[in-house]
């Protein structure tokens, strides 16, 4: 994580110094480590041991070994699509939430009238109940619903059954995700326009850089610590997707929207299968681990850091 | 600073020795004071109001025992049981729906005979058929509070207009048909097909005479009349065009739904939603029959909820007695003045009636009569609630015609058939 | 609403040592606005379009916000119907009437003030411990010097990535521990130690000049006062970023308190009272939007009160990726 390296400029001939400062730091630290310790190592060891235990909510327990983990890749009918679904859902949803975000924060320029309030309309999907969003947004995509009724009598064309539909419903899911969750991203990405050097783009207009050009070739590498950042953000939500499946879709038709929570969620409180649904847990956390990672080792190659 | 990292993980590593060690703790009473919990799914103050009143009639009756109410939403509640299983903080008396008895039987205790004299009831005191809404694996796991069926329910303003046959008590499916299409209109369907475990099963059920499961317990999805009468009632959607494709896996009452907003004229749902549906906010006029009878005679299930004891509670006595409270005469009564179940002892059924309106008593009880008259025991598999997960988003692909039911069935056969 | 570009400029300012990052950006925002500086009149004229653009910009963004504003608008309208409208064909947006009494009827249906009540007191409540932990920590880590730091700070990060649901049903067994089921504590505590706001906190001191810790060193303040007098005043737009965040993740927080609350009508908070009106009987549609509605109410007045403070708070919190 390069981020982190570079703030103890004057660190030389200051040991001492760094000694005390390392007692007080122990100071400052000390609730956020308690409790960090108490409310996430803790819970986060308990499911490490679950998910090697044949663990059912109620009864006894064994030890299983890795058993869980070879159910969940082998037999399990229901992992290798939820993976597949999780995966498919963030391919879509995180570039396609960016680019909304970016867009509205692009257009919503300082000459715009009512910027304040429209980025306030932009937010307030961010803030609603997922269960009232869940709602409508099933009572505008159903047959009888408000999409296909304008369809049907502006165009005279029927629109699928989009909830129901095995090729639409993920669409349907990211497209409702996208727009309940962009205005974080989309808060985000304004901020950081704010924050542009208005000389660096004077002078690249003067260049003659204009339009798409000026955009690719001076704005985005400018803003591409703070993508960097809402993209990192978003996949971790992407991969985290539960309830927005779980209540538009449940996870169908079939099993084509069920997501690896909404399995996890499944095995633990449905199926009463709490280590498998701890293994399960565990390969999505080193599967989030691991892309988040990456993402730190390859911004080199496109996130443009000014000093 | 670099002591920290040690001692976290040493923390965590004490943590997981300490669940080690403890390893299969199981239920306890749930409460330190020694009080009876009493765990009931509630929704609204009303729900929780009633029960409250039951719980009156309980203290009234156990004077030494302290018992208490703690209640959660009806689709939260499994949940929250899951939990309380798996931290050993199961309430003594646990609610719990005949049709996922199978899943949770593990966290009840059986009840024998000397139990229900302690509890101070009666096997004969229940309606026919009440004792299997609670029984699994041939072992007894709790008492039934409320019995019920399947009816087809109906609105009598749609079937007019379009001129269709109105339903009778003791039809056939010829006159299902009849109906379902003769209701069918360019703005209404004739019928609402269900995603809910037995409003769509229960027509392929009544249809065989051939519940999916076989009377050894296993799981039998595809056998032929099942299947058969199970890719017919697809048909009504795909092939004969009386219902509407459900649009949404998430939707579990989409057929109630379509049925209570007048978008179609029939449904199948449970009796216990009688009283809500003649007094529907649309205001159509509804009416209720029993179940079409197939050629193999007529076949519904007995359904309901009851209450058992858990496992490991540390007062089973007192909680036996409560039990006894709770299933008791006055308890049973009091539900039933009030219409809000029906309830599973004999004696205090006709109560329920005395509750409706006049103008629909009669109707309401010849529809319960027909349709309790020969209902038999709804068998169930240790997976059944895991069936039923896996089947229900398969369905909406069989209405919406990207699946066929004969498919979905084998899968799903093959996948929990064992 | 600071709307000049000059603030592009000064906002830059955090994270360049030697100025103070935050009376420079207010000063910026009591400039007069629209059209001030000369760099935007300059650029007006180079660009003979600009006007066509920015007409198009505002037709573009109107339209965006017709989109996203359509299922608020329905959601809105829907909880003012009767129950049995909401899926009547072909859907209206305005029901055969129009029941305002919905609204009273949310309160009627369950204890619907004490959920509130609830939510509230958990969520200022949390959002307060988040405060006092976030800023401590996020000072240690963003200002002090000491060994292992990235270590632990990395080790801090990778806790935002395990997901909540993960978590319960062991979160649940510590709560039996500790004996804090179904109790205030087991609500507040268990997630107030997410690593989120240390992350932010860090950022955002991090760019703050340290010559103002040795100017207060040199005066002789010891590290609580330097931070509580010195470094916290300069913070509170990142403070208030957290707070709004923090305040929301509370408010709108549905599987841990369904899990850990045991007595409803005592603890329950509001997302748990929008289930209760789905039922083994079927749902009150109705009633669920009209309650979705009134749980907003909070959320958006504060978002719409500190919306200025959130953009510039992000912007100064560095949280945009420096």
């Amino acid at each position: 994580m390069t981020t982190i390296s570079s703030a103890g400029t004057r660190r030389s001939s200051r040991s001492r110094l760094s000694r005390i400062e390392s007692r007080q730091a122990l100071g400052f630290m000390s609730p956020a480590l308690v409790g960090l310790a108490l409310f996430t190592i803790v819970p986060v060891g308990l499911s490490v041991v679950m998910s090697l235990y044949d663990w059912p909510a109620f009864g006894e327990r064994s030890f299983a070994g890795l058993g869980n983990y070879v159910d969940l890749f082998t037999s399990n009918p229901d992992f290798w699509p939820a993976l597949r679904n999780s995966a498919v859902f963030a391919l879509l949803y995180v570039p396609l939430n960016l680019v909304v975000a970016l867009s509205l924060a692009l257009a919503l320029g300082p000459r715009i009238r009512g910027r304040a309030a429209f980025r306030v309309l932009f937010f307030i999907p961010v803030v609603t109940p997922i269960v009232a969003n869940a709602l409508v947004w099933k009572m505008l995509l159903q047959p009888q619903g408000l999409f296909n009724g304008i369809s049907v009598s502006v165009l005279g064309v029927e629109l699928p059954n989009f909830l129901a539909d095995e090729n639409w419903a993920m669409t349907m899911v990211v497209v409702m995700s996208v727009w309940q969750g962009m205005g974080y991203n989309m808060l985000i990405f304004s901020a950081a326009l704010e924050q542009l050097p208005a000389p660096v783009i004077e002078a690249a207009r003067i260049d003659g850089a204009q339009g798409w050009r000026m955009l690719r070739s001076v704005v985005l590498p400018m803003l591409s610590p703070s993508i960097f950042f809402a993209t990192v953000m978003t996949v971790i939500t992407a991969l985290q997707v539960f309830a927005q499946p779980q209540l538009l879709t449940g996870g169908g038709p079939g099993n084509a929207t069920l997501p690896l929570v909404q399995f996890i969620y499944n095995q633990g409180f449905k199926f009463q299968d709490l280590g498998l649904a701890a293994a399960a847990a565990w390969v999505l956390f080193v599967l989030i681990i691991g892309l988040t990672a990456f993402q730190f080792r390859a911004q080199k190659r496109w996130v443009h850091y000014e000093h | 600073m670099r002591m920290r990292t040690p001692l976290l993980a040493s923390t965590a590593a004490l943590a997981m020795l300490g669940l080690a060690a403890c390893g299969s703790g199981s239920g306890s009473g749930g409460s330190d004071d020694g009080a009876i919990v009493w765990d009931m799914w509630s929704g609204s103050q009303a729900d929780t109001d009633a029960l409250n009143e039951t719980l009156e009639i309980v203290k009234k009756e156990n004077p030494d025992v302290d018992v208490r109410l703690q209640t959660a939403p009806w689709n939260d509640y499994f949940t929250k049981l899951t939990t309380n299983m798996s931290s050993g903080n199961l309430a003594c008396l646990t609610s719990m729906n005949g049709q996922r008895l199978s899943t949770y039987a593990d966290a009840f205790e059986p009840l024998t005979d000397a139990d229900l004299k302690t509890a101070g009831i009666s096997r004969d005191d229940f309606a026919p058929g009440a004792l299997d809404i609670m029984t699994y694996d041939d072992q007894l796991l709790g008492l039934p509070f409320d019995v019920s069926t399947m009816l087809v329910y109906y609105n009598k303003d749609l079937i007019d207009a379009a001129g269709a046959p109105e339903p009778k008590i003791g039809w056939s499916f010829d006159d299902f048909e009849a109906t379902a299409q003769g209701a069918t209109t360019d703005a209404t369907k004739g019928f609402a097909v269900g995603l809910g475990e037995f409003q769509w099963m229960a027509l392929p059920i009544a249809m065989s005479g051939q519940q999916p499961v076989g009377e050894d317990g296993t799981l039998a999805l595809t056998d032929p009349a099942f299947a058969d009468a199970a890719t017919w009632y697809s048909g009504l959607v795909t092939d004969q065009e009386v219902a509407l494709p459900a649009a949404s896996a998430s939707d579990t009452g989409w057929g109630e739904n379509q049925y209570s907003g007048g978008n179609a004229a029939m449904a199948v749902d449970g009796t216990w939603n009688a009283v809500s549906y003649l007094g529907n906010d649309a205001g159509f006029d509804a009416g209720m029959v029993d179940l079409p009878t197939g050629e193999a005679g007529s076949t519904s299930l007995v359904l309901g909820s009851g209450y058992g004891i858990a496992k490991g509670c540390e007062n089973k006595e007192a909680a036996l007695k409560v039990l006894g409270s709770l299933v008791g005469k006055d308890a049973q009564d009091a539900m039933a003045t009030s219409g809000r179940s029906y309830p599973a002892r004999a004696e205090s059924q006709p109560l329920y009636f005395s509750s409706l309106d006049k103008s629909v008593r009669g109707e309401v009880e010849a529809a319960f009569d027909a349709a309790f008259a020969d209902v038999e025991a709804q068998r169930s598999t240790k997976d059944w609630d895991k069936v039923n997960t896996a089947l229900q988003p398969d369905l909406v692909s069989v209405y919406n015609g990207q699946a066929t039911m004969t498919d979905v069935l084998g899968q799903t056969q093959q996948q929990f058939g064992e | 609403m600071s709307t000049d570009r000059t603030d592009h400029l000064t906002g830059q300012v955090a994270t360049v040592p030697g100025t103070p990052p935050l009376a420079a950006p207010e000063a910026a925002a009591a400039r007069p606005g629209p059209g001030g500086p000369g760099a935007d009149r300059a650029r007006e004229a180079s660009a003979g379009s600009g006007r066509v653009r920015l007409v198009l910009a505002h037709v573009g963004i109107v339209l965006a916000a017709a989109l996203f504003a359509l299922p608020l608008v329905y959601a809105f309208f829907s909880a003012l119907k009767p129950n049995n409208e909401m899926f009547s064909m072909p859907p209206t947006l305005v029901g055969s009437e129009v029941r305002w009494s919905n609204f009273a009827d949310v309160f009627a249906y369950g204890p619907f003030a004490t959920y509130i009540g609830n939510s509230l007191f958990v969520s200022v409540a949390g959002t307060l411990v988040v405060l006092a932990v976030s800023t401590t920590a996020g000072y240690a880590f963003g200002r002090l010097r000491w060994k292992g730091r990235d270590v632990v700070f990395v080790l801090f990060l990778v806790t935002l990535m395990v997901p909540q649901e993960v978590l319960v049903v062991p979160m649940f067994i510590v709560m039996q521990w500790f004996g804090w089921v179904d109790s205030y504590q087991s609500l507040i505590f268990p997630f107030a130690f997410t690593a989120f706001g240390t992350f932010l906190m860090r950022q955002f001191f991090r760019g703050i000049p340290y010559e103002l810790d040795e100017a207060a060193r040199v005066d002789g303040a010891g590290p609580f006062r330097t931070f509580w007098r010195i470094i916290l005043p300069l913070a509170t737009s990142a403070v208030a970023v957290l707070a709004v965040f923090t305040f929301m993740a509370f408010w709108n927080s549905y599987l841990w308190p369904l899990i850990s609350v045991v007595d409803y009508e005592a603890h329950g908070t509001l997302p748990i009272g929008l289930a209760t009106f789905s039922g083994q009987n079927g749902t009150r549609w109705d009633l669920q939007m009209a309650a979705s509605i009134i749980s907003m109410i909070p959320t958006t007045i504060i978002v719409i009160a500190l919306q200025k403070h959130l953009v510039k708070g992000i912007a100064t919190a560095g949280l945009g990726g420096r």
